[in-house]
């Protein structure tokens, strides 16, 4: 298709959208004036529809040319008084422009919609008109007529079928008569709309020009045997030629019938070869009383008796319909039509670049005047006066360029007549709709967005709102029902409210569904107020149905209601009353193309993230950083408010060009644990790339939502909101989906719109995953991550922990009951000397502060009694722990971690006591290590608890062994189906699955089913040994025994290693 | 219409053409002068990441944005750190909407007839007297010798299909 063609398509469709949309109400005005309709109004409709059709047939839109062509037929008819606009003719009409509406709406496809039913409904109108007027005519006993109305139905009939078939007119010679005929036609009536505001003093020019037209016309259709072509111009000619010899003054009635005229001639171009038998006795009837009448028009109203006439004819029509007593009929109603210059246009059509541009340049013009600001202030204010006016006048001028965009809401609120009319009809209420502030401008686009959720709103309230006419009245309300839209100003937003005087939203109800669906807890309902509750039905999936109706309960779709509105980045809420009614408040902003943006920096950058997609902003200190975002492998994760939040750091995204693959996003958190780490010790200056990301100060990220996922965006710095015009990106980059759009910043640099949706694609998050993850975390982090650690100092500096389990108790003593044997210092405890320890002496740290207060802390397991000094203790708590042993790794100390923002150190007790004395550890046969050192063992080692997956590992690796770890027995099975191992050392007690589970699936299993499993818990009841034997587990060792654990690892791998 | 007219009569073998000349590492380059929209003197562009590394970014001039290309890049040359004499040759709409190319010093506009064009349609990386670089679109189209040395004539539509094939490429990763 050729662009012209193109451009006249588009061109058509926007012609047609405005027409349809013009005419829609008019169809409902037209209905209740059922009785005396307006002429004026049905020309209005009649020309509408006769444009689309004539347009849609030059360009070969059969379908549209079709209906169109038949909704003439029908307002012919109306026009010419043969049937009354009823309720159900207004329907099909109505039902005709919906059709057309669809067809223009989706052009290409429009020749494939299935138009048939509404054509019938259509054409049965025309019919049954026809068939009307046969049996009135048959009353009137004139058989001449009769026969010839029934041939003109067959005619119309044949007619609209052969719009179809008959495109191709085979005769050249008509084919090219008919197009000239259809421009010289268009020029006629162009002219006579001209004509028709000079009625008083016609300009004789232009009676003259269309009278040579017409003339011309006639002979024409006349040397072609077009007998009713020539006949209807001829009657035109001979008006026109009395017209302009002033034998008559032009009134409407004689415009009217010319309109009628060109209007058959229309029809009859259309069809030309059918133009010939088509009846227009009726017709040349009225031409000829208008022709006669001519001489008592000079002294009569002349256009009344007319009328007067041509009600009687039409009365009698409806006397077939209904039987309406002539009081029902008041002729003077109708007066003759005032003489209306036509809307004299006040409008342009501006294609919406040129506004763009005009917009463009005007924030230009801002630029420049900010820096000529500047520079009045510099130069120490000459020309001041002429500045501060550049300022004002730039101002306006960009608010009125804003303006050209906007476009009052009333071609929104115009549709609503019809929306209740409908309702009113369908639901038989009654229903009476008020419009207020109908001239309320906003943006185009937005205008055209909220049509769908506006008529949803005022559907819903006509039909759950409102109650039934009896009802109202022994409600003691008002019988009719009122729905009223306002619309209003408020900043720079549109407030649009619906307000409907029905019976209201029960919260009760509400807060019943919402509990039935599960979707609140009875404890949240508790704690919301009426209008919280009421603002559920807004909830994705909340429905009344069962408490409201059985077809559709209030609150259905109010999800997507929502979800459009806040698509145009506005919001909904909800206010009702029970008994009084519902009103429903929709904020959207003026304009889309101006767009509130959190505006940031990445590397120096900046960039924007529509705020419509921003919840919240974190900003994380110090410490904080590391505690509180962890990691899952390759996925980092913030703990809020008990929900899990994937993170993403922009730098990264912007730096990786592809698609983050997991190997990515694990060497992403690698970097930045790393970092994170090294700041814990203040070693960030040191390792200066990794600290892509400051970690001394602060850490800023953004809460961003798309749809239902929500993750946070790590950037630099916060620069602020700002309202930016959002641009497309240009064709080069235009396959980067990171970035919505640019956007000039105040400043005159380019930043560009970050897509929050496309971000999280591309940096891979996976949300189910992290669902997943989130159910797991949350158990271990509840139940079995958490560990209980002593907490205690010795000397001044330094914050000890040990784990809870493996002390055996704390004594409390006094300093000067410590007794010294040489070297060594003891205590004696129900006669039995405890070996003291002090840390100073095994490792570098502080010397043990002495006060009367000291204490003791005894470990389990130990040979012989023995006991660490301490001089304070500090507390016992229940927290995750996660130890980090790169940091500070000293013989006797597992590594470090942060409690209570002190860094704290993590002692291997059991180390500490090999240290100060080796005979203290329980022994049996000495480990030499490695034990074997030529082959690699690996073990997997599954325990829930991080610090006894840290110890236990740290002793296994210690001894040569690799050491594979997993926090349960899931974790394990899967590490079992990716590597060979060589041994299991499995904790019992462990969330998802247990050990009993885990080594009964290994046993089970066809994989490494054989390999040896070492029970290590620190359960110590015989029944739980069997079972874990029975289960199938080599050995049994109660936690912590280090070197039985090691000398039975190494007695079972041996053992293995021989079979 | 008068550019389109000159356009034209430009065919025409013995008609001279003015070029704007200007330096990419030593070597002088020319432009068909009706192709250039201005030159303009800022070059701090904002980057664009995720882009081909021809892309230099976004630069904002009189309120509207423009795609700044690298034309070093293009043509396959080492990338400059720090030029202060580097200019942004601005392309006229009809070669392409809002697209510009960054060189590194401007030089004068010179008059030449089509005649006194060497031309040449080879797409290989070595061009002439071991001037080497990826000529895979075509974009030098030509040399003219004057006094004072060569100057490769270029072919702005080219250096356009360039950037839209690495671009294109780019997606299909």
């Amino acid at each position: 298709m050729s662009d012209f063609e193109q451009d006249m398509i588009n061109d058509f469709v926007e012609e047609a959208r405005e027409l349809l949309a013009s005419i829609e109400d008019d169809f409902i005005i037209l209905e209740k004036q059922k009785d005396n309709p307006d002429t004026e109004l049905i020309n209005k409709i009649f020309r509408a529809v006769h444009t689309i059709k004539g347009t849609s047939g030059f360009l070969g839109l059969k379908n549209i040319g079709r209906i169109g062509h038949i909704m003439e037929t029908v307002m012919s008819k109306i026009r010419d008084r043969e049937i009354r606009p009823e309720s159900d003719f207004v329907d099909a009409l109505l039902a005709g422009a919906d059709l057309l509406k669809r067809m223009t709406a989706n052009i290409a496809e429009s020749n494939d919609i299935n138009i048939e039913q509404i054509y019938d409904k259509l054409s049965s109108i025309v019919n049954i008109v026809e068939i009307e007027s046969v049996l009135f005519d048959k009353t009137e006993n004139d058989v001449k007529k009769s026969v010839s109305s029934s041939d003109s139905s067959t005619v119309q009939l044949n007619a609209s079928e052969k719009n179809n078939t008959q495109q191709e007119v085979d005769d050249k010679l008509i084919a090219e008569f008919v197009l000239d005929a259809k421009k010289i036609i268009d020029t006629i009536e162009s002219d006579f709309k001209i004509l028709k505001t000079q009625l008083v003093n016609p300009n004789v020019t232009l009676i003259n020009k269309i009278h040579r037209a017409v003339d011309t016309f006639k002979s024409t259709s006349e040397l072609l045997n077009f007998y009713n072509l020539y006949k209807t111009t001829d009657q035109i000619s001979i008006i026109l030629l009395q017209i302009r010899n002033h034998q008559i003054i032009a009134n409407d009635e004689h415009i009217d019938i010319i309109i009628r005229a060109i209007d058959k001639i229309h029809i009859m171009l259309d069809d030309i070869s059918y133009s010939n038998e088509m009846d227009l006795t009726d017709f040349y009837n009225d031409f000829a009383r208008i022709i006669q009448s001519k001489s008592a028009l000079n002294t009569q109203v002349g256009g009344k008796k007319i009328v007067v006439s041509e009600v009687d004819t039409s009365k009698e029509n409806d006397n077939i319909y209904e039987n309406l007593t002539k009081s029902d009929f008041i002729p003077d109603n109708k007066e003759p039509l005032l003489i209306k210059t036509p809307e004299a246009s006040n409008t342009v059509r501006i294609h919406i670049n040129v506004l763009d541009k005009l917009m463009r340049l005007a924030g230009e013009l801002v630029l420049v005047r900010n820096q000529q600001i500047i520079n009045i202030h510099q130069s120490g204010g000459i020309n001041r006066g002429i500045i501060q006016k550049l300022d004002k006048v730039t101002t306006e001028l960009q608010e009125t360029i804003i303006q050209t965009r906007l476009q009052p809401i009333a071609s929104l609120f115009g549709k609503f007549p019809r929306v209740v009319r409908e309702l009113n009809r369908k639901l038989n209420k009654e229903i009476v709709l008020k419009l207020n502030g109908s001239e309320v401008e906003m943006d185009k686009t937005i205008i055209e967005l909220l049509a769908g959720p506006l008529t949803h709103l005022v559907r819903n309230a006509g039909d759950h709102g409102i109650e039934p006419t009896e009802e109202r009245i022994r409600l003691g309300k008002p019988a009719r029902g009122k729905i009223e839209l306002k619309a209003y100003h408020e900043g720079s937003f549109v407030i649009i409210e619906i307000v409907d005087d029905g019976r209201g939203i029960n919260p009760n109800l509400i807060k019943k569904s919402a509990l039935r669906l599960g979707m609140k807890t009875e404890a949240d309902v508790l704690k919301m107020n009426e209008s919280e509750i009421v603002n559920m039905i807004l909830l994705p999936g909340f429905t009344t149905a069962l408490e409201i109706s059985d077809i559709s309960g209030r609150g259905v779709g109010m999800d997507v209601v929502k979800e459009s509105i806040e698509k145009v980045n506005g919001t909904i809420e909800i206010q009702s009353q029970i008994g009084n009614g519902t009103t429903v408040y929709l904020k959207v902003p003026l304009t889309l193309a101006i767009i509130q943006c959190l505006v940031i920096t990445s590397e120096g950058n900046y960039y924007a993230i529509p705020q419509i997609n921003v919840e919240e902003l974190i900003t994380l200190y110090d410490n904080d950083i590391d505690e509180n975002i962890e990691s899952t492998g390759d996925q980092e994760i913030f703990m809020l408010r008990n929900t899990l939040l994937p993170i993403v750091h922009l730098n990264e995204c912007l730096q990786h060009s592809r698609k983050f693959t997991k190997k990515d996003k694990r060497e992403i958190i690698e970097k930045n644990s790393q970092s994170n780490r090294f700041h814990d010790l203040d070693y960030s200056s040191d390792n200066n790339q990794y600290c892509s990301i400051d970690h001394s100060s602060e850490l800023h990220f953004a809460v961003l939502k798309y749809g239902k996922h929500k993750y946070g965006l790590v950037f630099d710095k916060i620069i602020g909101t700002e309202e930016i015009v959002v641009k497309p990106m240009h064709p080069f980059v235009k396959n980067l989906k990171i970035y919505s759009g640019s956007t000039i910043m105040g400043n005159g640099k380019v930043a560009l719109i970050l897509d929050v949706e496309n971000i999280a694609l591309h940096t891979s998050i996976d949300f189910n995953v992290n669902d997943a993850f989130a159910s797991r975390n949350k158990v271990n982090k509840i139940e079995e991550e958490k560990e209980s650690i002593l907490l205690f100092k010795a000397g001044d500096k330094e914050q000890f922990a040990l784990a809870l389990p493996i002390v055996k108790r704390v004594d409390q003593i006094n300093l000067s009951e410590i007794q010294k044997a040489g070297n060594e210092e003891f205590y004696i405890k129900d006669n039995i000397p405890i070996k003291i320890i002090r840390l100073n002496t095994i490792i570098n740290v502080s010397e043990c502060i002495e006060s009367d207060k000291m204490y003791l802390v005894l470990p389990k397991f130990s040979a012989k009694p023995c006991g660490i000094l301490a001089s304070e203790m500090c507390d016992i708590k229940d927290i995750p722990v996660k130890i980090n042993t790169s940091t500070y790794v000293a013989e006797g100390i597992m590594g470090t971690d942060i409690i209570d923002r002190k860094l704290t150190l993590f002692l291997d007790l059991y180390r500490i006591i090999e240290l100060s004395d080796p005979s203290y550890i329980i022994s049996e046969g000495k480990i030499k290590k490695p034990m074997f050192p030529n082959i690699e063992i690996k073990i997997l080692l599954a325990d829930d608890s991080s610090y006894m997956r840290q110890l236990i590992s740290g002793y296994l690796v210690e001894a040569g062994y690799v050491v594979v770890t997993a926090e349960d027995g899931n974790v394990a099975m899967e590490k079992l189906f990716e590597q060979k191992f060589d041994l299991i050392v499995s904790d019992i007690e462990m969330p998802n699955m247990n050990g009993f589970d885990f080594i009964t699936n290994v046993r089970k299993g066809n994989i490494q089913s054989e390999i040896p499993a070492i029970a290590n818990s620190s359960l110590n009841s015989p029944d739980i040994i069997n079972k874990a034997l029975e289960c199938g587990f080599n050995k049994y060792i109660v936690k912590i025994q280090k070197e039985k654990l090691l000398s039975t690892v190494s007695a079972l791998i041996e053992e293995a290693l021989n079979n | 219409m008068v550019t389109k007219l000159l356009l034209e009569s430009a065919k025409d073998k013995n008609l001279t053409k003015q070029y704007v000349t200007f330096w990419l590492e030593n070597k002088r380059f020319g432009i068909d002068i009706l192709d250039v929209k201005e030159i303009y003197s800022d070059v701090s562009v904002t980057p664009i990441c995720h882009s081909t590394e021809d892309v230099r970014g976004y630069i904002n001039i009189r309120g509207e944005i423009y795609l700044v290309a690298d034309l070093r890049m293009l043509l396959g040359l080492q990338k400059t750190f720090i030029n202060v004499e580097e200019k942004l040759i601005i392309f006229k709409d009809h070669l392409f909407e809002s697209f510009g190319v960054v060189i590194d010093k401007i030089a004068d506009v010179v008059s030449i007839k089509d005649s006194e064009i060497e031309k040449f349609s080879t797409d290989a990386t070595e061009i002439h007297e071991g001037y080497l670089w990826n000529n895979q679109f075509k974009i030098v189209e030509g040399i003219f010798k004057t006094e004072n040395g060569l100057i490769l004539i270029l072919n702005g539509e080219n250096i356009v299909q360039s950037i839209l094939s690495k671009s294109k490429h780019n997606q299909a990763q």
